[in-house]
This record gives structure tokens, C-alpha cells and sequence, in this order.
């Protein structure tokens, strides 16, 4: 393994404690299978996807140390380079670039804050002329963010917002023309950017197709504000299922990801209704519970007062005061008999 | 609040910024950090209470600590920074002679184990004009150390102690420190530390060269001494480009991000100090 410069000690993109975890899932396959000549994997992928690259000539690109050497353990015939893009000045140019995770993960907290844009740059520089790109691109107005509840805030989250990137194009077309390359493919995943469940060619598939695939995909969005399958098949069916897109995955090359219906998955998401519900039993089950322990607390006020007056009583100068108040009673009956 | 946000006077310095009075410093609202750092700006063997505001010196510091965790973290410069621009170099034209060498210390917790003499040789061998060297106070109360150094026809001083634990508090460590330092043209080291990055702000030459020596029990959690050459290369040398060591001290100090006085009041806490 090499250390490039801007490596983070204490910090691993792979593990997911820091983060969303790496790129990963079994639709993506099909796209590292496609590489050919001298490859780069930059960023954090799933090894199972790293597995499928077949050529002699590997190099991958990574930020934590920790992860560079589990990298280095697994594949030890590949070049691993640990560091931001920044610093990584290769030799010679590469055939084939594996970039499925995007580009925010290329730099890291010790350089400096690029930007997409840049980021872009130096990695297409990296690219021979004809070579093959696999792009991953986050859509900020991909559904995902529209119907969840924001993400909770990680410690990969370090750089501004990427939204307020001035750098980075907003809309697939905009990406498109940022590239500059000619674009082969371009497939939309659902339902989020780093475990895509349906990889959509939407310009080939027909809309029912889509929509059946993203009912499935959208299963096992949480936290949502309605029921994302409906609505993505809605999308679908508009022929937005690109505009709303959590992310796209542009090629260079036309590589071919069969078209398969992700598996049916038991679930339930929570939407905001539910939660709502929910947070209202609650706050019932609580107020009962408040108004029980008010009760019993009087109780025992009242027993406790209860046995101090008996305690009082069964002591001298209690008998005393009660003796006296007896005899007062019996002479007041016999002065006023009852009558 | 913590005791270290004292160290060197780093909250009088503050608090002359902020207008107030210098020697007896309100109470910080937070964590400030005291040194220059390659982990995420605290010591990492003091305590503090978690969910404390972090206090950091440099962008780059505080990208470190979010990505370890630390959430509550604001960029707010380095005391020594806000030090530079309030008091301004009163001779700028003076010529500047010599060099003010910093031989790598340990703490009152950790001990130096390594070879005083072969790094004599080497500043004799290196620097061409007159060299006064800084000991740390642990170490110039060693008369043997100190005479070491004399012997070796260089001029030895201190800046004083740094205080801890709310004892032995200096407020014009840093004041004695800048003079010193504007005094001289070089400013050198064994090791990349404060010093050489204060000194390249108040324009000196920096250089690190020689031993690094090895402390005892040193954390190497962030890749020690290695990581430092690897990562801060425009700094070690007994030569630098100046220009890009200026650049790289000033981002490391967080001299391009002072607040004004009123922001960093707000922000320490102090908005009803008079």
C-alpha cells in the first residue's frame, strides 16, 4: 500500500460507522465486469464489486488507512494508493475508471475542499482518450431526499454541503455537458445512491417496466413522508423515473446492465403518519400514566396521614387527650341526655 | 473553563483582542486549542466534558475532528495569530540576525531520549550566523542542558513557564516569544511544532531539520513524526520555499480566519465581560 498524502488515520469509508457505507449491490455487478486494459477503482466500493474486475492491471484509490490495508490484504497483486485524488499522480494513464460511488469521497478531511468540479477535472485526467468511465452522480432532487426525513449527520459529512457547491451541475443534462465526454448510457438507481436495488436504462425500458421495478426498489425506503412506492411508480409512468433518480450512473462506453425486477421485500416503511399515530399513543399512554400515579401518590398522602393520627393516638399523651375528650363527651351526655 | 485554555496566556492574549483586560481573563465558553495539532485539536490526554464547544485553530483542524466525531467545533484562529495582527512589528526595517532554535521537548508527563550533542553538531554545521536556542522550562531548569548548549558558544533562553492547572500562568509568554522571534531571521527545529509555525507567521525562515528524537510513550494514533515529514513536506528542510511555508503557516493557524472582536467575543462567552 502507498501513501499518497491526506490519508485519514482513525477512519475507514468501508466499515459504514462513518458514513453511508461504500458503493455496493448485486444490479451493479455487471458494470465492474466490464472493465478492461489497466483499471482504477477510486473511492470506497464494495469488494464483492472490485471481485468482478478481471483484469491483470488493478489500481484502487482510497482515503483511510484502514481501509487501504484491508484493500491491500484482500488483493495483493493490485496497486492500493492511500489518499485524496489530489495527491495521487499515477505513472501512466488508465484504460477503465470505476467511480460508482461519486467524486465526494475522493477527497479527504486533511486536504483541501476541491469541489466536484475540480474533483471532476483531475479525474478525468486520469482517463486515457476512448477510455471507459463509470460514473456514479448523486441527484439532490432524486427522491430520496424529496419524501425521506434529512439523513442523520455523519462524521463523513466534514465538508460544506454538497448542495452549495458552486462547482457542481444540478440536472442530468447539466452533468452531461460538465463531463464533456460523450455519454453512452446513462441509468438511474433507486431508491438510494450507495445500495441501488434497480439500475434503469429509462431511455430503452418501457414505463410499465419501470414502474414495476421501482415499486419493488422503493420497498425498503424508511422514514418517508408517504408511501414511496406509489409514487415512484407515478414518476415512472410521467417518464420522470430519470428526473427523480436518487442517482444516476453515466458510461462512457455502452455497457449493457440486463434489466431484472429487484426481489419482493416484506416491509413496511415508517411513514411520518405512522409516526404521528404513534407519538399520539404515546402521549396518551403517558398522560395515563401520570394521572394513575397522581392517584396513588394522594393515597398513600392520605394513608400516611391516616396511621400519624393512630400512631398519636396509641402514645400517653395521646390516650390522655383522647381519654379527656371522652370523659368531656360522657359528661356532656349525662348534663344533655340523648334524646 | 478548562485549565489549558490558559497555556502560553493564550486567553489574555485573547482577551487584549477583545478589549478587555489582559490579566485576569473571563471564563472560556469551551475548549480552546493550545497547540498545533495533528489529531482534532484537544490533547489527547486531557478531559473535558462531552458536548463541549471545540475551539479550533485551523479549517483543516476542525474537518479532522468532525470526521472523529467532534460535532460542537468552530474554526476561530490561533491566539498567536490574533497576537501577530494586534501588535505589529513596531521596526519592521530592523535587520534581522541569526536564527532561534527550538530543540524538540518533551512535557512535564513525557521525557526526550536522544542525543543533545549530535544535534549541536548539526545546528553548528547548519546555521550560519549566531544561534540562540529555547528550551522548554523543564528543560532550562537543568543547568547541565543549559551549559551543553552554551558551550557550544549558543545563546540559551526561555519564554517563560506555560502555566497549568491554573498555576504559573504567564501572560506574557507569547509577548516575550514574538519579540524573540522578530528578532532573528530563522526560525529551526528538530520537529514540525508551534514554534516553527509561529515564527514563519512573524516572519521568520522556518526550517526542520535534524534527529526528530524519540519520546517516551509518544501517541501514534495519527503517524507520529512519519506522517508529519509526509504530509507537511513545504516545512522540513534545513531550506524552504518561504512563500509556500508563509502560505502553509498561515492556514495552519488560522491566520485567514480571525473573527473580529465582537464575534469571538459572542463566541467565547464573553458578551457581558467588561
Amino acid at each position: 500500500m502507498r501513501l499518497l498524502g491526506d490519508e485519514m488515520l482513525c477512519w475507514s469509508d468501508l466499515d459504514g460507522e462513518h458514513g453511508p457505507g461504500p458503493v455496493r449491490g448485486a444490479v451493479l455487478q455487471p458494470l465492474p465486469a466490464a472493465a478492461y486494459g489497466r483499471t482504477l477503482v477510486a473511492g470506497p466500493h464494495d469488494p464483492a464489486l472490485t471481485d468482478r474486475i478481471s483484469t491483470g492491471d488493478l489500481s484502487l484509490l482510497i482515503r483511510g488507512v484502514a481501509d487501504g490495508e484491508a484493500l491491500a490484504a484482500r488483493y495483493p497483486e493490485a496497486a492500493v494508493h492511500c489518499g485524496s485524488l489530489g495527491r495521487f499522480r499515477p505513472a501512466e494513464r488508465f484504460d477503465t475508471i470505476v467511480a460508482l460511488d461519486g467524486l465526494e469521497r475522493l477527497g479527504s478531511a486533511e486536504g483541501a475542499e476541491l469541489g466536484w468540479g475540480r474533483t471532476l477535472d483531475l479525474l478525468l485526467d486520469l482517463l486515457r482518450p476512448g477510455g471507459l468511465l463509470l460514473l456514479g452522480v448523486e441527484n439532490f432532487l432524486g427522491l430520496h431526499r424529496l419524501i425521506t426525513l434529512p439523513p442523520a449527520v455523519t462524521d463523513s459529512d466534514f465538508a460544506p454541503p454538497a448542495e452549495d457547491d458552486p462547482t457542481r451541475p444540478a440536472g442530468l443534462s447539466r452533468v452531461r455537458e460538465r463531463l464533456g465526454l460523450p455519454v453512452a448510457r446513462v441509468y438511474s438507481a433507486y431508491p438510494s445512491p450507495q445500495a441501488p436495488t434497480a439500475l434503469l436504462d429509462t431511455a430503452r425500458l418501457s414505463r410499465e417496466d419501470q414502474a414495476a421495478a421501482l415499486a419493488r426498489a422503493c420497498a425498503t425506503v424508511d422514514d418517508v413522508l408517504m408511501d414511496p412506492r406509489r409514487i415512484a411508480a407515478v414518476a415512472a409512468r410521467h417518464g420522470a423515473a430519470a428526473e427523480l433518480a436518487p442517482a444516476w450512473i453515466l458510461t462512457t462506453q455502452d455497457i449493457a446492465v440486463p434489466f431484472s425486477l429487484p426481489e419482493v421485500v416484506e416491509h413496511r416503511p415508517h411513514a411520518v403518519r405512522e409516526l404521528i399515530i404513534e407519538r399520539d399513543r404515546l402521549a396518551q399512554e403517558l398522560a395515563e400514566a401520570r394521572a394513575k400515579h397522581l392517584w396513588y401518590e394522594q393515597m398513600l398522602v392520605n394513608r400516611e396521614t391516616a396511621l400519624k393520627r393512630a400512631r398519636l393516638a396509641a402514645t400517653t399523651p395521646g390516650q390522655a387527650l383522647l381519654g379527656g375528650a371522652r370523659a368531656a363527651k360522657r359528661v356532656l351526655r349525662r348534663v344533655r341526655p340523648r334524646g | 473553563m478548562h485549565h489549558a485554555n490558559h497555556y502560553y496566556g493564550h486567553s489574555s492574549v485573547l482577551a487584549r483582542y477583545c478589549g478587555l483586560e489582559g490579566d485576569d481573563p473571563p471564563r472560556v465558553h469551551g475548549y480552546l486549542q493550545h497547540g498545533w495539532n495533528i489529531g482534532d485539536g484537544l490533547a489527547a490526554d486531557h478531559e473535558f466534558v462531552p458536548g463541549t464547544p471545540v475551539l479550533l485553530w485551523s479549517e483543516r483542524t476542525r474537518r479532522r475532528a468532525w470526521s472523529l466525531g467532534r460535532r460542537r467545533t468552530t474554526v476561530v484562529g490561533s491566539p498567536w495569530a490574533y497576537l501577530v495582527r494586534q501588535d505589529q512589528d513596531p521596526d519592521p526595517g530592523v535587520r534581522r540576525d541569526g536564527t532561534i532554535w527550538y530543540p524538540f521537548h518533551g512535557w512535564e508527563g513525557q521525557h526526550v531520549v536522544g542525543d543533545h550533542d549530535g544535534l549541536i553538531d548539526e545546528i553548528r554545521a547548519t546555521e550560519p550566523g549566531p544561534v540562540t536556542v529555547c528550551l522548554y522550562w523543564q528543560e532550562f531548569r537543568s543547568a547541565r542542558l543549559r551549559r551543553r548548549y552554551e558551550r557550544a558558544g549558543f545563546r540559551v533562553i526561555c519564554h517563560g513557564y506555560r502555566g497549568g492547572w491554573w498555576e504559573n500562568l504567564d501572560p506574557q509568554f507569547l509577548h516575550r516569544q514574538l519579540a524573540e522571534l522578530r528578532r532573528h531571521r530563522r526560525v529551526a527545529s528538530n520537529r514540525l511544532c508551534s514554534a516553527v509555525f509561529y515564527g514563519a507567521l512573524a516572519g521568520c525562515e522556518p526550517a526542520v531539520y535534524g534527529d526528530p528524537m524519540h519520546l517516551e510513550r509518544e501517541n501514534m494514533t495519527f503517524g507520529g513524526t512519519e506522517r508529519i515529514r509526509r504530509q507537511w513536506p513545504e516545512l522540513h528542510g534545513a531550506a524552504v520555499d518561504v512563500p509556500a511555508a508563509y502560505e502553509v503557516a498561515v492556514a495552519e493557524l488560522g491566520a485567514d480566519r480571525l473573527l473580529p472582536p465582537d464575534e469571538l467575543r459572542t463566541i467565547l462567552g464573553w458578551e457581558n465581560a467588561r
